[in-house]
């Protein structure tokens, strides 16, 4: 599904990721953790298409994603249908009036007909426990409330593959549960998800593999929970 | 609970299939995605800037001294002159350094230069021809400053040169403000372009929403910039590095401003 080799991507003169290689297979759950600036965000813009690698292949079931190739609309919508993607930043990510108009938003797009997305919008706004959101203005909700619509806003489209970027930030236990809860259904359900979180046990339990990328912005571990869970010293050192 | 489990239609994965059909995309969106990401690009020049050896209020004074002399000049050998010295001083950057420099100088030039090329039509060409000359000194000497400076070391030079705060003040919550919307203006248009799939809708309203979304979200940032940067004591702050010592390499930069006002005084009035 996702194939990147050799992927070298610099902010000006600053390294955002160094010499990355990666594969992810279709249907798996795959956890991202290490410090702050170690890349994470930066790996999920360029999964995304939003920045493009200079150096590197990045494809995308083996449609070559670059600079020029994301030029084409057939091409960017391909990717951009395919994945859904929370912002780590939230606030940034809301654009409508209201939270109904910002879920409905995607599927209106996809040119779905009106009873399939209202459908859709009700489920949503159940499945995360924001029903009273409903008529409220997106710029003015809470950060953490921000974080649940913008997370509805992408399952409206129902995308076979999920990103998100730390989605457990600034939510309260109980939203952390439910959002722990639908990410494991989503599983379930056979979606493709990259996750990031920096806390391990909030995603163990989703996660098939967990990569570990390093101060360097280096991919340094790529490992399933089961052996995490067996070495101690890498577990204490994934409490940041 | 009941209602926990998925709705059907989410349990559903679809597989999309690459469909080469031309598809109209949102140009607008594209466009204006392109411009932002220059214009941040533009602000986030510091990591070239190498040049921290000369005190930042000396740079500002010594570019405000030419700027102003080759202004007030009206010979022909004294801004040659100037030039020349100019180039001197360009010779130190690295060759990364004068490549940007160059760049930026045409560019500015030839956005300049288009308002008086009129003239030239009109009559008096040697007269203009001065003009656009000295213009393009003016434009030299205000990019190589731009270059050898961030943003933030002019603010400094400000404070050492002790601006009243509050314009400093002002100048700078405008300057970080404009980077910080400029990036937000840029995620939510990524926002828009990743869920503009399909075939779009009316491109007029989603920019109209865009922006309506930055003016909202531009009053609460500039409070917040505002509050975070008087929590932690923005006017005291000032008195760090605000000395206006001299350091070593300062003195050539007055050698150099001594000779562009003798410079003046002969040859240049
Ligand atoms: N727009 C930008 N311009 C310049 N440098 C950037 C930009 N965005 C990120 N960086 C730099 O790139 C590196 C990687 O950033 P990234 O946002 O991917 O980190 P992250 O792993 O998501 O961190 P966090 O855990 O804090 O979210 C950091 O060193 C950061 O300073
Ligand atoms: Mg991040």
């Amino acid at each position: 599904m996702f194939e990147l080799s050799n992927i070298e991507f610099l902010y000006q003169n600053r390294i955002g990721l160094n010499n990355l290689n990666l594969k992810i297979n279709d249907g798996e759950t795959i956890g991202i953790m290490g410090p702050n600036g170690c890349g994470k965000s930066t790996l999920f813009k360029l999964l995304t298409g939003l920045i493009t690698a200079k150096d590197g292949i990045y494809k995308f079931n083996n449609q070559i994603i670059n600079a020029k190739t994301i030029k084409k609309a057939s091409v960017a919508n391909y990717l951009h249908q395919s994945i859904g993607y929370v912002f780590q930043n939230s606030s940034s990510q809301l654009f409508n009036e209201s939270v109904t108009a910002e879920l409905s938003f995607g599927p209106l797009q996809m040119g779905l007909d009106q009873n399939e997305i209202n459908q859709r919008v009700t489920d949503c706004l159940k499945l995360l426990h924001i029903e009273h959101l409903a008529e409220r203005v997106p710029y003015q909700l809470s950060g953490g409330e921000q974080k649940l619509v913008a997370i509805a806003s992408v399952l409206t489209m129902n995308p076979p593959i999920i990103i998100m970027d730390e989605p457990f930030n600034g939510l309260s236990p109980k939203y952390q549960k439910i959002v722990q809860k639908i990410l494991i259904k989503l599983k379930d359900a056979n979606k493709t998800l990259i996750v990031s979180s920096h806390n391990y046990y909030y995603i163990n339990e989703v996660i098939d593999r967990c990569l570990i990328f390093n101060e360097n912005h280096t991919l340094k571990n790529d490992l399933t929970p089961i052996k995490i869970e067996r070495d101690n010293a890498l577990k204490t050192s994934l409490e940041y | 609970m009941p209602n926990d489990d998925l709705p059907n239609w989410l349990k559903k994965t679809n597989h999309l299939e690459l469909n080469n059909q031309v598809v109209k995309n949102s140009r607008i969106i594209q466009i204006n995605l392109n411009i932002i990401s220059f214009f941040i690009k533009h602000f986030q020049n510091e990591p070239l800037i190498n040049n921290n050896k000369q005190s930042a209020w000396l740079k500002l004074i010594s570019m405000l001294i030419i700027l102003i002399l080759v202004l007030c000049s009206n010979s022909n050998r004294f801004i040659w002159s100037v030039f020349i010295i100019i180039l001197l001083q360009t010779c130190q950057l690295s060759v990364k350094q004068i490549e940007r420099l160059g760049h930026n100088f045409i560019k500015m030039f030839l956005c300049s230069v288009i308002f008086v090329i009129p003239n030239i039509i009109i009559g008096n060409v040697s007269a203009t021809l001065f003009f656009i000359f000295r213009l393009a000194i003016v434009i030299l000497n205000v990019a190589y400053f731009l270059q050898i400076n961030s943003w933030q070391q002019i603010i400094i030079g400000l404070k050492q040169l002790h601006c009243p705060n509050l314009i400093i003040l002002v100048l700078d919550i405008s300057l970080k403000y404009i980077h910080t919307l400029a990036i937000f203006l840029q995620e939510n248009l990524w926002a828009v372009r990743l869920r503009m799939v399909g075939k779009p809708l009316n491109n007029q309203r989603i920019i109209g929403k865009v922006f309506g979304q930055l003016y909202l979200n531009s009053k609460k940032y500039t409070s917040e910039v505002f509050n975070a940067m008087l929590l932690r004591g923005y006017k005291i702050s000032s008195v760090h590095k605000s000395s206006m010592n001299l350091k070593k390499a300062d003195y050539s930069l007055i050698a150099t401003n001594l000779i562009v006002i003798i410079l003046f005084i002969t040859i240049g009035i």
